[in-house]
């Protein structure tokens, strides 16, 4: 019951489908999504394996509230071993194409070898077929989905932009034209395979214990804790609300992480973003349309969200909402992470004002910051460089220092030095720097919680792991505050057996250890938990945050205590009772 | 004394849809906390307040022309 008990997997280098039974047991320990990719994954890649390989493997994985009533169930988890860090890689898309997949009668496809063509796979129901891709190949993300919904009708779309086919460690996944499975380079997975898109329809259902039942109960679960004050936000703003949230406690990245708080962010906030919007738009069984489309000027996006008005505005010091929103379209359209497109720009720009080495572009210039995504995805001029993501340039060009990445990922936006959990969340998070593990600067910077010690943070940021790991298997979306004891309701009605808070803890534990040791696996361990040496250092000057660092010793403290709770040894390897006991 | 009262995003409904509120604000050593029960706003709804666009705690003292701003509680990120 609402697992469809089917899986697809794709061997693009001999071009033959099958289909399999869903693995009932690893289901059973870990839901889908995120923790079933993940066991997929640990279980079928070898060690060391080069990501860019045929050998490297990409699953998109549903989950068993996907294609169902229960609210905020839209997401669909793509993972593959990361070509950006090295680690295991779980990426999280919203928009129509999971629960589209279920409905055409499969829980995931796994997808493996490499076409010697540029291909895409259409799948219909019972009908799978891998089809020529050679008028596409070279085409945006957004062209790419035009031809393909001229070509097939009616179906939802996943595609790469040139990002994806270049290989980029920065390009990602788009759907719906606006929607991303956005870190890690698992675009460029899609790119190595010779896969330029994926299309799916669906004619089918899932099947629900009692659907009276459960109908009703989604309906006042919709009204009384879904659509209330905690959630609202989501409509009433979406994540542009963060800028002024991030500006007045001086964690809105500005400049590369210099400062804390952006003089202009008034030109790139929430007002800013309802000033041109448009209309609102939701992912699948979603009551909170979180996504703003907007209209300026000549161009228009769904979008952009704070990650990009902080990473792709303040931090490269743009204040200037109409290039933002283009800056985001060509992202977009090219596949490639505004989150780490912004901070490699902003890495190039601080490079060029210290004289280090010149890439052509200072702060603020947006002329040329808006001819960066093209030149970065198709590795042309100063691209070809810029393409290397932030870690690889330092290591070619120097400002190591101020280098603001964990493991090759790009830094999210939310200043560590204001938020100290939030260090701690971006160092020990299972796939480099990400702000969706864990996002403790919601209870610190933006709570009660004070954000400028480490005592308790390691708990905090824990509970946060474990929990979202569920979350992101089941899979909700990250912007209901659902909590643990809800889920357990909701699976509970859904599967037909009792779920309950205590054992959901337990299978996210369980689901965050195994991501951690698929990466034990490939060599990590506490010398890649490190934070940017700026962080460390260098102490902001302005605002709420003025002053403050977040010294190293404070760092490691938290990170100690962290290995300590979670079980694991001083230099960050599970212990043997921590696996047996999670049964890993 | 005037103050301005900005209720953030959902909040808006605990003064029918208003979002920025200019009005009289007489009581002597009032606090934050007192300004949210005046408008009946739930704390459990409260991220934090900014007062004059710095971060406070509920018990800071409000005076005249002060701009307070209560932002709500955000999830996700």
């Amino acid at each position: 019951m609402a697992y469809m008990d089917k899986v697809l997997r794709i061997n693009l280098t001999t071009g033959k489908s099958t289909t399999e039974p869903l693995n009932k047991e690893w289901a059973r320990e870990y839901l889908g999504g995120k923790g079933l990719s993940i066991k997929y994954l640990y279980e079928e890649l070898k060690p060391g394996v080069d990501p860019l390989s045929a050998n490297n493997k990409l699953i998109l994985m549903t989950g068993p509230i996907t294609g169902t009533l229960v609210p905020n169930s839209g997401k669909l988890a793509i993972a593959a071993k990361s070509p950006a860090t090295g680690t295991i890689l779980d990426c999280s898309i919203g928009g129509h194409f999971a629960s589209e997949l279920k409905f055409a009668g499969y829980d995931a496809v796994i997808i493996e070898g490499k076409a010697d063509k540029p291909v895409y796979l259409y799948i219909e129901d019972d009908k799978v077929e891998l089809r020529s891709a050679a008028t596409l190949w070279g085409k945006g993300a957004h062209e790419t989905e035009h031809l393909l919904y001229e070509e097939l009708g009616d179906v939802i779309t996943l595609a790469i932009g040139q990002a994806g086919e270049n290989l980029l460690t920065m390009a990602c996944i788009s759907s719906e034209l606006y929607r991303q499975a956005g870190r890690g380079g698992i675009g460029a997975v899609m790119g190595s395979k010779n896969l330029k898109a994926i299309s799916v329809r669906g004619t089918g259902g899932i099947k629900i214990p009692d659907i009276r039942k459960f109908s009703a109960a989604m309906n006042k679960i919709k009204r009384e804790d879904t659509m209330t004050d905690d959630n609202m936000w989501a409509y009433s703003d979406g994540t542009p609300m963060i800028v002024d949230l991030s500006q007045s406690t001086g964690i809105l990245p500005t400049r590369n992480f210099q400062e804390g708080t952006f003089d202009e962010y008034r030109a790139i906030n929430s007002d800013a973003v309802k000033s041109v919007l448009k209309a609102k738009k939701a992912c699948f069984a979603c009551p909170l349309a979180c996504s703003n489309y907007v209209k300026m000027g000549k161009t228009e996006v769904e979008g952009p969200e704070y990650e990009t008005l902080a990473l792709c505005g303040s931090n490269c010091g743009i204040g200037d909402m109409e290039a933002v929103i283009e800056f985001n379209r060509l992202c977009d359209d090219h596949c490639l992470d505004t989150i780490s497109a912004g901070n490699t720009v902003a890495f190039a720009m601080e490079m060029t004002e210290k004289g280090i080495h010149d890439f052509g572009i200072r702060f603020g210039e947006v002329e040329k910051y808006l001819t960066m995504p093209t030149l970065i995805a198709t590795r042309q001029g100063v691209g070809a460089d810029l393409a290397l993501g932030v870690k690889k340039m330092a290591e070619k060009f120097g400002g190591r220092d101020f280098a603001m990445e964990i493991k090759g990922l790009e830094i999210p936006g939310y200043e560590p030095r204001g938020s100290w959990a939030m260090g701690l969340a971006y160092g020990t998070s299972d796939r480099g720097a990400c702000h969706m593990r864990a996002w403790p600067a919601a209870v610190e910077a933006f709570g009660d919680i004070d954000p400028f010690t480490s005592e308790g943070k390691a708990e905090l940021v824990i509970g946060m792991q474990d929990d979202n790991s569920v979350k992101f298997s089941a899979i909700w979306c990250d912007f209901w505050a659902i909590s643990t004891e809800r889920m357990a309701e909701i699976l509970t009605l859904l599967l037909g057996r009792e779920f309950t808070a205590a054992e959901l803890k337990t299978t996210g534990e369980r689901i965050y250890n195994l991501a951690h040791l698929f990466n034990e696996r490939e060599g990590f361990d506490r010398k890649d938990d490190y934070l940017p040496a700026r962080i460390y250092n260098e102490k902001l000057t302005t605002g709420f945050t003025a002053g403050r660092s977040l010294p190293k010793e404070e760092y490691e403290k938290m990170l100690s205590e962290y290995y300590k709770l979670r079980g694991w040894d001083e230099n960050g390897k599970i212990t043997a009772e921590k696996k047996k006991a999670l049964n890993l | 004394m005037k103050i301005t009262l900005q209720l953030k995003g959902p909040l808006k409904k605990y003064a029918d849809g208003t979002e920025l509120i200019k009005f009289d604000f007489d009581e002597n050593n009032q606090t934050v906390s007192e300004l949210l029960q005046r408008f009946k706003i739930p704390t459990s709804s409260v991220s934090f307040v900014q007062v004059n666009g710095l971060k406070k705690e509920l018990n800071h003292p409000i005076k005249g022309g002060d701009k307070v701003t209560v932002n709500p509680r955000v999830a996700g990120g």
